[in-house]
């Protein structure tokens, strides 16, 4: 079994009378230490899919099996704690506490978790080691988006999860951080899921599944992904 | 247009904020509206109350009643709607006093229940007190045709509405109820009140300016008409008495001229009656003697007789002794002689004369002869004798017989006499018996008639009483009630609406700045910064309407219900009839649109300035920075990495910062002062009553009684501890206001200790000086006075006096001045002590002692300080439940408050919690995160909000005072524990609230861009 099995996975929203479903009957599996990202236009429903797996919604139904466990039927406490020992969360728009320095924000994160990366270490994995002490609002987005990562990452989370991380970046800072986050899944062998809408990004992923209308387009293997240096957008 | 739609959307999603700007509206514009509304409905109420009544602007008393000329004078007076005369006057019912009163138009009674009287056998009775049916029997029939009446109907009195009804002339010097008679049951000829009522004065407010400006320029005609009433009043009362005396007189004299006649007569008959009587005497007397005399003469005369007859009879007797012979012989002899005579003769006869014989023989005869001519002269000297012895026992017994004819028929007249004399002296006994009673009775009258004429020459002028309705305890009490709202209403709600308005201002800050990203693109999307502010104002003002609704409903009529309620407890009052002042409710709206508008446009205006492409942009992040206290590595260090964020956080946003403590600072501050309110009440009494002054009750004497008498008759009622004052009305002016206060002069000040606790404001004992006079420390403040200086004050005639200050006391309760004798008299030149303080046992049954005492005839009137501090304690206790009310609005508020900041808190980090969330934080953690800097800053708060509430309770409770009480400005410990747990309670409660709010932000949020 892989480590991570989407199955039939179904998420209806009401808006009043109006049911929408956001997904509809998903299925994928995901393995361990893979980089796969998620593409599909706006609307199609891979936020919906990030949120499910993020452990931030909860699914109508079909199962999330992550490492043996069945996430879709967790409750909201038993969800707390997967989000807080499992998922590393890359925001598009960083979500720095804006009053915490760099090495605060990752400690912010990794205080809480079992087995943390040191965040000193988490920072220099990002590059970011001299900065440690700047706030939020003195780095550059690309910058803040490596403190992000380090955030992440310093929680030794089974899943790296990336919502947009360059959605928010110039295209140059945006390769530095799709960068930084190949070396980090192959390096530390963390399974990292991006969700974007850029196709350019799926070409250095493991694993490309496209998603439209709620439903799976496809599910793509590279076998050879590009690295980075290689993509051009 | 749809940007307003956009408003409305905004409402319904921002559901907490909305309400609470409409909670924050509500509770600022309905404490505002109705604590400042209350007074003002209390008096209207009342004034109402008082018209429909018909309560009189004036009631004049007069101590020799009034009379119809007295009337018809009133009716002159310009300003004078309506005259009334009317009765009435205390009794005692079942040992209660009672006033019984006729029913008259002015000032008549509301009935409660059952029907009005129609004859003398019916009456009405207080509501509460007497019950229909009940049957009341006066025993004074001085002043009823009927004194044993039926009760018809309960009524209640707008001149007696206060619990508390004033003094009455009877029983232990209280009123204790009413009864209302028909007029025509009096049958007093003199009316004992007139009642009175102005031009003008029902259109105006009671106790309004203008109000008593009407009855201050009447007031003054009155003044004027009083002493030529009193005068008039005083001559015909003369008159009256004159006419009576001289009839007295006149009756005397015709008494007196008629009985002097009678007993003129009586004495004339009887002295003629003695002359006769004494005539007779004198006859009788001279009869006696001419009696004696002829009965000495007679019998001297009867004795010669016997004298001469024994002399006499000796004679014989010696002629018969030598005759030999005896009386009885003599016959025998001489017939022996006689026969030998004529023997002899025979013989001779026979012889010759010349015989021998013959001669012998003739001698023999002469011899014979010679014998028988010496034996017939002894027989008939005998027989002489006899015969004068016979005639002189004749005439004796004659006499003896005659003289006691003429004894008898003397002694016979001298009885007669005698019986007339003593008949005489009766007649003399009775007719000076009488006399001398007369005389007396006429004395008696003359006395009586001079102790009249004398009397009437003590008939004091009679004294008009000119009472205006602030005689009335029940007036001036409520009106002192209602003050004691408006005193508090003054300053309070001020603060209250100033939190208010501060939260509704950075609440709307809040959001205009959150939506700035919105404002960017209406702007570039063309549309007026005009409709934009429209748009906002539309927001807030629905708020603001919504709030005024509700908030002036409520303040308009809730809550002067409330407060009313709590003072109609101590009143007989009809129900409160609310009021909306139109303009206070526009003042009150439009300052509320106002300062509501200016929060918009201030905070756009800042956005405007900005081009529209900036706005859009979001506001640069604030940049985080290192605060103070990290440079204090060794604390820094210690600190755990949440408390490290609290305090970081805490420090980044100021303007935060100072809305919360401010915001709760002020509620603290509110809650305090309202606490305080009620401390500096609570130990008030006691302190005045307990610690300052000590005596139980006070003794009024009335005019020229004997000292003595009145020891003797304390003494006799087992009261051993009083002191002998004089206790005088006096006035002062301060800040253009005469004001009431209580001189009291100590006939000894030895023992002064024992009744009034003088003490210095610095706690040192104070002793009665005899140059300079204690003065209580409200009093000197009012007068700006010192040790040292002197002072004016004003005694009932508005004679002015300048006293020297030597002290300065302690007192909480009413002014009073305190001097010793020595200084009394030498200011007042007088040395009358007109009353007692007394203390009494605990055990005293105080409505025994006033009978008894009032009964003396010694005593004016007793007044306990039980009673005094009962009336306090009402105002008191009106007092706390404002407080009460107080401590619920601000309770309230520090809630609204609490839950606005948090709500602000919450909607301004909402991403940075959203993302705290999806890192894994448990919604404890999530919570105090958020918490954490509220309780620091709740904390901050309320100890900032102590220190303003000690300043706001000491403001407040200087605007609240009066001239009559002068607060005890502490706050106690207790209240600062209560002060503090009620807002962490509230905070608690709060947060409780905050948790589910935070429990439902929604992680996705954290994905959305930065607006």
């Amino acid at each position: 079994m892989s480590y991570i099995s989407v199955k039939n996975l179904t998420k209806v929203y009401k808006m009043g009378e109006v049911t929408i479903k956001a997904i509809d009957n998903v299925s994928f599996d995901i393995d361990e230490g893979e980089l796969t990202v998620v593409l599909g236009p706006s609307g199609a429903g891979k936020t919906t899919i990030l949120n499910i797996l993020g452990g931030m919604d909860s699914a109508t139904s079909g199962s999330v099996v992550i490492d043996n466990n069945d996430i879709a039927k967790y409750n909201n406490k038993k969800l707390t704690d997967y989000r807080r020992y499992d998922i590393g969360f890359v925001f598009q728009f960083y979500n720095l506490i804006g009053n915490l320095t760099a090495i605060e924000n990752v400690s912010l994160a990794s205080q809480i978790c079992k087995h943390p990366m040191d965040s000193g270490e988490a920072l220099k994995r990002v590059g970011l080691l001299d900065r440690r002490d700047h706030f939020p609002a003195q780095l550059s987005g690309g910058e803040q988006q490596r403190v992000s990562i380090a955030r992440a990452i310093a929680k030794n989370p089974k899943i790296l999860l990336c919502d947009e991380p360059t959605g928010a970046l110039d295209s140059k800072t945006g390769k530095k951080i799709i960068e930084l986050l190949q070396d980090t899944c192959h390096k530390m062998k963390t399974t990292t899921i991006i969700i974007t809408h850029n196709a350019v990004i799926a070409d250095i992923a493991d694993k490309v599944i496209k998603v439209k209308n709620g439903k799976i387009e496809s599910v793509t293997i590279n076998k050879k992904p590009k690295l980075v240096k290689e993509i051009d957008w | 247009m749809l940007i307003f739609k956009n408003s409305f959307r905004k409402i319904w999603k921002s559901k907490g904020r909305f309400l609470s700007l409409i909670l924050i509206v509500i509770l600022g514009t309905s404490f505002f509206a109705g604590v400042r509304e209350t007074a003002s409905d209390m008096i209207k109420t009342l004034d109402n109350y008082y018209d429909e009544t018909n309560l009189y602007d004036f009631k004049i008393v007069s101590t020799m009643g009034l009379t119809d000329d007295d009337i018809k004078s009133l009716e002159a007076i310009k300003g004078i709607k309506e005259v009334e005369g009317s009765y009435s006057f205390d009794t005692l019912i079942d040992g209660n006093a009672i006033k019984v009163s006729a029913l008259s138009d002015i000032s008549n009674v509301t009935l409660v229940d059952g029907k009005m009287p129609k004859n003398n056998n019916e009456c009405l009775g207080e509501e509460g007190y007497y019950n229909i049916g009940d049957t009341i029997t006066i025993d004074d029939d001085t002043y009823l045709n009927n004194n044993t009446c039926k009760i018809v109907g309960t009524v209640q009195s707008s001149s007696y509405i206060y619990e508390n009804k004033g003094i009455s002339t009877v029983g232990d010097g209280k009123l204790d109820s009413l009864i209302y008679v028909v007029k025509d049951n009096f049958k007093l000829d003199y009316y004992t009140e007139i009642y009175l009522i102005a031009d003008n004065t029902k259109e105006e407010l009671s106790y309004s300016e203008e109000f008593d400006d009407i009855i201050d320029k009447v007031n003054k005609e009155l003044q004027e008409l009083k002493p030529l009433r009193e005068t008039a009043r005083y001559e015909e009362i003369l008159e009256e008495a004159m006419d009576k005396i001289v009839d007295a007189e006149n009756e005397l004299n015709n008494v007196k001229s008629e009985s002097e006649v009678k007993f003129n007569n009586a004495l004339t008959e009887l002295n003629s009656n003695k002359i006769t009587l004494d005539e007779a005497l004198e006859e009788y007397n001279s009869g006696l003697y001419s009696l004696n005399k002829t009965k000495e003469s007679t019998e001297t005369e009867i004795n010669n007789g016997f004298n001469a007859l024994d002399t006499a009879k000796n004679e014989f007797n010696k002629a018969l002794l030598n005759s030999g012979l005896t009386i009885d012989t003599l016959q025998p002899t001489l017939d022996t002689i006689n026969a030998n005579i004529k023997e002899i003769e025979t013989q001779l006869g026979y012889l010759d004369p010349s015989d021998s014989l013959y001669e012998t023989l003739n001698a023999r005869l002469n011899e014979l002869k010679a014998n028988k001519t010496n034996i017939e002269t002894l027989i008939s000297t005998n027989n002489t004798l006899i015969e004068q012895e016979n005639t002189l026992n004749n005439s004796l017994a004659t006499w003896n017989r005659e003289y006691n004819n003429a004894i008898n028929e003397l002694n016979n007249a001298k009885e007669e006499i005698d019986s007339g004399y003593e008949e005489l002296n009766k007649g003399y006994e009775e007719y000076n018996t009488n006399y001398n009673l007369y005389l007396s009775e006429i004395a008696d009258y003359e006395t009586e008639i001079n102790e009249a004429r004398e009397e009437i020459n003590n008939i004091e002028k009679p004294v008009w009483y000119l009472l205006t309705r602030e005689d009335l305890t029940g007036y001036t009490s409520f009106y002192e009630s209602a003050t004691k709202v408006d005193s508090i209403a003054a300053v309070f709600p001020i603060f209250f609406i100033l939190i208010a308005f501060l939260m509704a201002f950075n609440t709307m800050n809040r959001m205009i700045e959150e939506e700035r990203g919105e404002i960017g693109a209406f702007i570039s999307l063309g549309i007026s910064k005009k409709t934009i502010c429209f748009s906002y104002l539309l927001y807030i003002l629905l708020a603001c309407i919504l709030g005024l609704v509700i908030g002036l409903s409520i303040g308009y009529t809730l809550i002067p219900r409330i407060l009313y309620t709590v003072y109609a407890a101590s009143f007989t009052i009809p129900e409160l009839s609310t009021y909306v002042n139109p303009y206070a409710c526009l003042i009150i709206i439009l300052t509320t649109f106002i300062l509501m508008s200016l929060v918009v446009f201030i905070t756009l205006i800042k956005d405007f300035k900005l081009a529209p492409a900036t706005i859009l942009r979001p506001e640069a992040p604030k940049v985080g920075k290192k605060i103070l206290l990290e440079h204090i590595k060794p604390f820094w260090k210690k600190l755990s990495f949440s408390w490290k964020i609290t305090l970081r956080n805490l420090f980044r946003y100021k303007k935060r910062i100072f809305m919360t403590v401010l915001g709760i600072s002020g509620c603290t501050a509110l809650l305090l002062t309202g606490f305080g309110i009620k401390d500096s009440l609570s130990d008030l009494l006691d302190i005045q009553f307990n610690d300052i002054t000590h005596y139980d009750a006070t003794l009024v004497l009335n005019d020229d009684v004997n000292l003595d008498d009145v020891n003797k008759s304390l003494t006799d009622n087992n009261l051993t501890n009083y002191i002998n004052t004089n206790i005088s009305s006096f006035t002062f002016k301060a800040d253009n206001k005469n004001l009431d206060f209580t001189l009291i002069a100590f006939m000894n000040d030895d023992s002064v200790d024992d009744y009034v606790t003088l003490k210095s404001l610095d706690g040192s004992d104070l002793n009665l000086s005899d140059d300079g006079v204690i003065i209580t420390e409200k009093m000197a403040s009012l007068l700006d006075a010192e040790v040292g200086k002197n002072i004016s004050i004003r005694n009932s005639d508005n004679e002015l006096f300048v006293v020297k200050v030597s002290g300065i006391c302690e007192n909480y309760i009413s002014n009073y001045l305190y001097m010793n004798s020595t200084y009394y008299e030498e200011i007042f030149e007088d040395n009358n002590y007109n009353s007692f303080l007394v203390n009494l046992d605990d055990s005293t049954d105080t409505e025994k002692l006033s009978n008894n005492l009032l009964d003396t005839d010694y005593f004016g009137a007793i007044q306990y300080t039980e009673d005094n501090m009962d009336m306090f304690n009402d105002i008191i206790a009106g007092m706390n439940n404002i407080v009460y009310l107080i401590i619920a609005f601000s309770s309230f508020l520090a809630i609204t408050v609490l839950y606005n900041l948090t709500i602000i808190n919450i909607n301004e980090r909402k991403r940075e919690i959203a993302t705290l969330k999806v890192l894994g934080f448990r919604d404890r953690e999530v919570s105090s995160y958020v918490y954490r800097e509220t309780i620091i800053l709740t904390i901050v708060g309320i100890i900032v909000g102590i220190f303003l509430g000690f300043s706001l309770n000491t403001f407040v409770l200087m605007i609240a005072e009066t001239d009559e009480i002068l607060f005890i400005k502490i706050i106690k410990p207790l209240s600062y524990v209560i002060a503090f747990i009620i807002i962490i309670i509230f905070s608690i409660i709060v947060q409780v609230i905050t948790y589910f709010i935070l429990k439902r932000i929604d992680m996705i949020d954290s994905l959305k861009s930065v607006e």
